[in-house]
């Protein structure tokens, strides 16, 4: 593809507190191009929901370095006005608590009304006509009716919904969705999935979707990337991620998510995800890993490695010590598919 | 079935519901209503269903945190809905969904699993020692663990700690109430093993509460499917979930976003609406307004499913009820199994 992306990151570091810094997202770098699903997914403290915060300065108690190209502007550092036209227009946030992206004393009409006029020089009555095809849109039934209506009137899975319409107002070109889903029965969350396909396809928007579940997220994004302790250690597209893993969380991961239709050999990482506070040096899976090598793995930080997955013209990258010779190697690691390997910039980076 | 350990017929949970400057009684929130099963020793049963549909109502009951309106409750033979007695309360233990709010923090690891020894007077002599030996069951190393306090641990490591505590008093039946819902997903295969070497080590029986069908999936003999108070399908295992009879269990099911390579957005069937209001449920059959079976049935058969409330009786294909069964799987569904196709 040749066009340039819609949204460039390059190595963006968010931390908090100037002694003993913890450090969510710890030099992370990814593109998006016009029309995309990418979905961006691990568990608690990944950093998940922090590394798209800060795209837009939603971190307002941390420190954000590094670059966020929005359509070849930097984001980083811009005037808090500029972040406010780019977040009203350009880029939309759909949050997990959806009823708090409202005002609770105003009716939900009222306030989507409010966010179309932000962004556009729309009389009223127009305005007003486009709230209620936007909630229709998301399917609110009797859009209409339901336009007046206070947002705790609203159940859940219809606060979602109703989130969702406002994030459209500014008729964003991307939209991102933090935890989107979560919290919600599965027969709602199934109804939000379709909404979201529904809305990429017909709104040709690009979608950066946030979650811990990755049957929601296999189900939207066609490239997928997966984050342990504030770093990316695998990113690839759908078919890539899913059918061969290469990093080792990835695998363990895929391993331990309950199957519904077969009961299964359980299989769960030992241990559980590190604090941020205290990561541990070289690679930050190595406590949790079965492969870890000591005096390598626990040390350096791992290399990037690229695997040529056959005709699939997407990228396919790894974090991880395993792909090279240092490396005693394994099963886990399939090294005929390795296509290149580059060196971590900053091998005692792993290090504090 | 030898005879159940927990058995429960026509339990009704109804919380009143007040208004007006006088708080009278308008009405009542059917919170569990008409509920019947029975649970053999050393089996698995699983209450699973969406939120509002009444299940931790249930578990509540069943366990005499909370009254029944009606019905009866009988374990090991002894009636117990009319008040629990000390030795139901030995033996019937739970492990509830936020480890991180039901463990006191002010008190350590061992303190925390001895607390229901000290409170029911036992193990005077060897207290430490045998809670030493019960983190360790659980997959704790005492030597790390007895002196630290809750918000030293991992969240996996508390619900241990909450299963540890559980197992104090050596009890007959756990009731799980979503107990791995709070917990990141590599963690929580560790406890779902835990409790399936548990049960396989000590017999225990098993009360699961969850709204997540791959987390039944893996630990459940049988699996009861609920929707607004009542039981919709109840069935093994295998019946339920791999031949859904119940439109609901159905849907439900196939609401469950699959990890998949290349997703198929067609092979889910849409269930419209949310759950109705319990304190005015549906007449009929209460899933009657969401159901998708309704579309391919004649107008005669789809009033059947507004006017009558239909029965957990087990069917044969073609909707007959059929006395001589032997799976053992209940429908309340006026069409399935059989028809409605």
């Amino acid at each position: 593809m040749t066009d340039t992306p819609l949204l460039q990151v390059e190595n963006l570091r968010a931390q908090f507190g100037r002694r003993d810094p913890l450090v969510a997202v710890d030099g992370i770098s990814y593109d998006l191009r016009a029309g995309e699903t990418l979905g961006i997914v691990g568990e608690s403290g990944a950093g998940k929901s922090v590394s798209v915060r800060s795209l837009v300065g939603l971190i307002d108690d941390g420190e954000v370095t590094g670059s966020v190209e929005w359509r070849g502007e930097e984001l980083v550092g811009a005037p808090t006005r500029e972040l406010r036209a780019v977040r009203g227009s350009g880029i939309a946030m759909v949050f997990q608590n959806a009823e708090a992206a409202f005002d609770p004393i105003e009716p939900v009409g009222a306030q989507i009304v409010e966010a179309i006029r932000a962004s556009r020089d729309l009389p009223k009555g127009a305005a007003r006509a486009e709230a209620v095809d936007l909630l229709e849109e998301v399917g609110i039934g009797d859009p209409a009716g339901r336009f007046g209506d206070y947002p705790h009137e609203y159940s859940g899975g219809m606060a979602q919904r109703a989130g969702i319409a406002m994030a459209l107002a500014g008729e964003p070109d991307l939209l991102i969705a933090d935890e989107p889903t979560t919290g919600l029965d599965v027969s709602v969350q199934a109804g939000i999935v379709d909404l979201f396909r529904d809305l990429v396809a017909e709104r040709d928007m690009s979608l950066l979707l946030i979650s811990h579940n990755l049957g929601v997220v296999s189900q939207l994004c066609e490239r997928i990337m997966v984050m342990y302790a504030g770093r990316i250690v695998e990113r690839g597209s759908r078919e890539q991620l899913l059918g061969s893993p290469r990093h080792p969380y990835t695998g363990a991961f895929l391993r331990s998510v309950p199957d519904v239709d077969v009961r299964q050999e359980l299989e769960p990482i030992e241990g559980a995800p590190p604090s941020l506070d205290d990561p541990p040096a070289g690679c930050r899976f190595h406590p949790r890993c079965p492969a870890a090598e000591a005096g390598l793995c626990d040390v350096d930080a791992p290399p990037t490695v690229g695997f040529d997955d056959g005709d699939d013209p997407e990228r396919h990258e790894a974090t991880c010590h395993g792909y090279t010779d240092a490396h005693p190697g394994g099963d886990a690691f399939d090294r005929e598919a390795v296509e290149w390997i580059e060196p971590a910039e900053d091998p005692e980076r792993g290090e504090r | 079935m030898s005879d159940p350990l927990l058995s429960v017929r026509g339990l009704k949970r109804h919380y009143p519901v007040r208004s007006g400057i006088l708080k009278r009684k308008t009405g009542a929130v059917r919170a569990v209503d008409g509920v019947s099963f029975d649970l053999a020793a050393g089996e698995t049963l699983a209450v699973v269903g969406e939120s509002g549909c009444g299940k931790s109502t249930l578990a509540e009951t069943v366990i005499g945190l909370d009254e029944p309106t009606a019905g009866e409750v009988t374990f090991d033979g002894e009636t117990v809905s009319d008040g629990v007695d000390k030795a139901f309360r030995r033996r019937v233990q739970m492990v509830f969904q936020d480890p991180f709010s039901t463990l006191n923090e002010r008190m350590t690891v061992g303190r925390i699993v001895a607390e229901p020894l000290a409170i029911h007077g036992q193990r005077e002599d060897d207290r430490a020692a045998y809670v030493r030996e019960l983190l360790e069951t659980v997959g704790l190393d005492p030597a790390d663990h007895y002196d630290a306090f809750p918000h030293e641990l991992s969240g996996g490591q508390r619900q241990r700690v909450g299963i540890a505590r559980a197992l104090a008093l050596e009890p007959d039946l756990l009731v799980l109430d979503e107990p791995v819902s709070a917990l990141d997903v590599s963690v929580r295969a560790g406890i779902l093993e835990l409790l399936r070497e548990l049960q396989a080590e000590r017999g225990l029986t098993y009360l699961l509460i969850s709204h997540d069908v791959s987390v039944v999936r893996q630990v459940a003999d049988r699996v009861a499917v609920m929707y607004l108070g009542e039981f919709v399908e109840l069935g093994a295992l295998g019946d339920v979930l791999d031949e859904p009879a119940h439109p609901y269990t159905e849907a439900l099911l196939s609401s469950v976003p699959r990890v998949r390579a290349e997703p198929d957005p067609d092979e889910r069937i849409r269930l419209p609406g949310s759950p109705p209001d319990p304190a005015d449920p549906p007449a009929g059959c209460r899933f009657h307004p969401r159901c998708h079976l309704r579309d391919r049935l004649d107008d005669d058969a789809a009033a059947r499913c507004v006017a009558e409330a239909p029965e957990l009786t087990e069917r044969e294909d073609g909707g007959e009820p059929r006395p001589d069964a032997d799976d053992g799987r209940t429908v309340a569904c006026h069409f399935r199994p059989g028809d409605g196709e």
